[in-house]
């Protein structure tokens, strides 16, 4: 009988032994937080076809060869192709792609936190510090970097150096700076939303327009102004905004929201942070205050002199517009030419089941990008309750 | 009775045990399927490619294809040697050892590479067993669904759909293509001068000030024309050499070289690069308001290359009209297999029927 019972004291003690099993949690000090665009877009024709391709991998620290071909890196973010029009604000890490539309995207490494309630989790955690960073080239295939033979391991678009200060968020882009000779170079931008008071009840968006130097100049040569009207933009631009409704597939503003001013856009690729401008989260008072109902946010951009009401027969560049949201056929419209649908219902806000209420609408906080032709929209989150089911 | 029965029926049953316990030591054949043939085994045994098996042979390249590899061998089958009117052994045999021996080395590069390894984009430089570099493109649409199934385009010519791609073997792999590949060592300014057909044309680019450039540049693209194209416009050699140079305008011979863009581009590129779409100004090589486009398209059904270079002349920002300075449509010198995509090591020579621009109409 005792037998037994030692029998029984001695698995038990086993169990325990079994049970201590230490986990090794990644971890990285005084981290900063890293967000990666690669937003060079030019299409490949019969003329350009030898230009380095927009296919690019990320070499944070590489360790190069006596022929400056890479070997090894300290993180690498490959296959990272064009951007997308939206950067959403979750990581990407639901799809099991290999090519990225930013970095991390759908990689599974470190991301960000929850830093004074703004949801950094489609920010990567890289260690701060001083850092030497390389955007090489890379073949359209499956293949990782560094298995590729050397020939094939691209040539290099951007090699600088940066400093990452600890617990700072930062926002990097490869960008083009000079259309005509087509030089691209590193643009990184210190986002400071996360030390703003930005008020929950408003949405928040600002503007930047990092189009390439020379490029409204020399578009006008061969981009046919009339085949694509209003997709161009002078360097400095005065911002209106709507908020609207779709209405039979149209968008009609909300009383009292149509066509205000809200600020102005200069083309630059200083790296200074834009000011953040607002509108309401629930601009339309007859809806209850948890979710907005359908709806778009339209911003236009007009030459100084020039507002939305007095629009007819401007010449190339001195008047565009994007739509976001549940736009219907407003967008891709010569009065409105750009459409991103970012949010399905509600474009700039979030609605999503939150605690007992599905949807239950949040104001975000967005940055808008005009580059080239094309606009290319950020949202970030802030944490809200999860679902009660 | 019954117990005599029983121990029969046991015996018997014992008997068959005893039977059905004996083993024949049998041998299995060899499993050929397991063991993959070598490229050099698998052309001596092709009839398909028995013009490449005597060439091979000739040059003494067969045995190497014997051995442990890997090769990526891009392999021109009987057909492909007839459309360059080479049609039996004995038109082979009237061939340099030498310069054969060159080209079909030109057409191995190491490693084993299926089509799906291939990267999606255009123009993968490969070294070839003579140190030279062949470009494998990759077109945007496919010959057949799948990765494997993409139209595929090495230095201008097509690798064969279906089961003549991938042919796995134990050295390495065999694609067989639809013309054999072209290389000429040398410039593209020694391709010109050594191209009988091209005496005009040299003359010109001479007096124009083109032809040290078709020397030192990295990279050129040339549409030449012949002396034929040259004469229907009662431009000989002797008149050539008397044109005064400072009467036209600089497109009216400089649209040959496209005013040397530094470009690289095969007939095919463009194909590759936009699909059954490829005929769109936007993809077009275009030099002050004219754009060549080279067109490609590969007819399954006769078995023949359709290729035409579209000429076109802008009027408007997008606004493009047939060539008004010339023709249309010029196709390529003694057809497609002969005019086009002639490499050399700094660029390609296209060797055109007719001109681009009537040089009369380019007068200042």
């Amino acid at each position: 009988m005792n037998n037994r019972y030692r029998i029984i004291v001695a698995l038990l003690v086993m169990c325990l032994g079994a049970a201590c099993r230490k986990t090794e949690f990644a971890d990285i000090e005084n981290p900063a937080y890293l967000r990666v665009f690669n937003s060079l877009d030019y299409q490949l024709t019969l003329g350009n076809k030898d230009a380095p391709q927009t296919f690019l991998t990320m070499l944070i620290d590489p360790v190069l060869d006596k022929d400056g071909i890479p070997e090894s890196a300290a993180i690498t973010g490959d296959f990272l192709d064009k951007r997308d029009s939206w950067a959403r604000p979750y990581p990407d890490a639901v799809n099991t792609s290999i090519w990225q539309k930013e970095y991390p995207g759908s990689l599974k490494v470190l991301a960000g936190p929850i830093l004074n309630g703004y949801d950094l989790s489609s920010w990567a955690q890289v260690p701060s510090g001083k850092h030497r960073i390389l955007f090489r080239t890379r073949p359209y295939s499956n293949t990782p970097f560094f298995s590729l033979e050397k020939n094939l391991r691209g040539v290099t678009l951007v090699d600088t150096t940066v400093e990452l200060q600890s617990y700072e968020v930062y926002t990097m882009h490869v960008l083009e700076q000079v259309y005509e000779t087509k030089k691209t170079g590193l643009y990184i931008r210190n986002e400071t939303f996360v030390k703003q008071p930005l008020s929950d009840s408003f949405v928040y968006v600002n503007f930047y327009n990092l189009s390439s130097q020379g490029y409204f100049d020399f578009t006008s040569k061969v981009i046919d102004n009339n085949a694509v009207p209003n997709r161009k933009m002078e360097d400095k631009m005065t911002v209106y905004y709507s908020l609207g409704r779709p209405a039979n597939n149209v968008l009609t503003p909300i009383a009292g929201f149509n066509y205000l001013p809200l600020g102005t856009v200069t083309r630059s690729q200083d790296t200074r942070v834009a000011p953040y401008y607002s509108f309401p989260l629930f601009p339309d008072t007859s809806v209850n205050k948890i979710f907005t109902g359908n709806m778009a946010q339209v911003f236009y951009f007009c030459a100084p002199g020039l507002t939305p009401f007095n629009i007819y027969n401007t010449d190339p560049g001195q008047y565009s517009a994007i739509a976001i949201g549940d736009y219907g056929y407003t967008a891709g419209t010569a009065g409105v030419p750009y459409g991103i649908k970012a949010d399905l219902r509600t474009g700039l806000i979030i609605s999503t089941h939150s605690g007992v209420n599905n949807p239950r609408s949040f104001a975000t906080v967005n940055t808008l990008e005009f580059i080239n032709d094309k606009f290319y929209l950020m949202t970030i989150q802030r944490k809200y309750a999860p679902p009660i089911y | 009775m019954i117990h005599f029965l029983k121990i029969l029926f046991v015996a018997l049953v014992l008997c068959l045990a005893g039977v059905g316990c004996k083993k024949d030591n049998l041998t299995a054949p060899v499993d050929i399927t397991t063991v993959p043939r070598t490229i050099g085994a698998f052309i001596e045994n092709n009839y398909d490619l028995s013009l490449l098996h005597s060439a091979l042979v000739k040059t003494g390249l067969i045995d190497s294809l014997k051995q442990a590899g890997a090769y990526t061998l891009f392999a021109p089958d009987n057909a492909a040697f007839n459309t360059i009117g080479i049609a039996s052994t004995a038109d082979l045999d009237k061939m340099n050892t030498d310069s054969l021996r060159f080209i079909l080395k030109y057409h191995v590069i190491r490693d084993r590479y299926f089509v799906s390894s291939f990267p999606a984009q255009l123009d993968n430089k490969y070294t070839t067993l003579t140190g030279q570099q062949l470009y494998v493109s990759i077109g945007k649409d496919g010959v057949s669904p799948g990765t494997e199934g993409k139209f595929v385009f090495v230095n201008g010519s097509m690798i064969m759909p279906e089961e003549k791609r991938n042919i796995a073997l134990a050295n390495g792999v065999i694609h067989i293509i639809r013309r054999p590949l072209n290389y000429t060592q040398g410039s593209v300014q020694d391709y010109i001068s050594k191209d009988t057909s091209l005496t005009v044309f040299a003359i010109l680019m001479k007096k124009f000030g083109y032809w040290d450039g078709l020397k030192t540049q990295k990279s050129v693209t040339v549409y030449a024309p012949s002396n034929q194209a040259f004469a229907n416009y009662l431009i000989t050699a002797d008149s050539a050499a008397k044109i005064n140079t400072a009467k036209y305008k600089p497109l009216a011979f400089g649209v040959y070289t496209l005013q040397m863009q530094p470009l690289h581009v095969f007939s095919t590129d463009g194909y590759a690069l936009a699909g059954n779409s490829g005929i769109l100004p936007g993809n077009a090589l275009v030099t002050d308001s004219f754009s060549v486009l080279p067109s490609y398209q590969y007819n399954f059904f006769a078995k023949i290359d359709e290729t035409a270079i579209w000429l076109k002349t802008q009027v408007g920002y997008s606004d493009w009209i047939n060539n008004v300075t010339g023709p249309a449509t010029v196709n390529y010198y003694n057809g497609y297999v002969f005019g086009a995509d002639r490499l050399a090591e700094n660029g390609i020579v296209h060797v055109v029927d007719k001109l681009f621009i009537n040089p009369s109409l380019m007068l200042k």
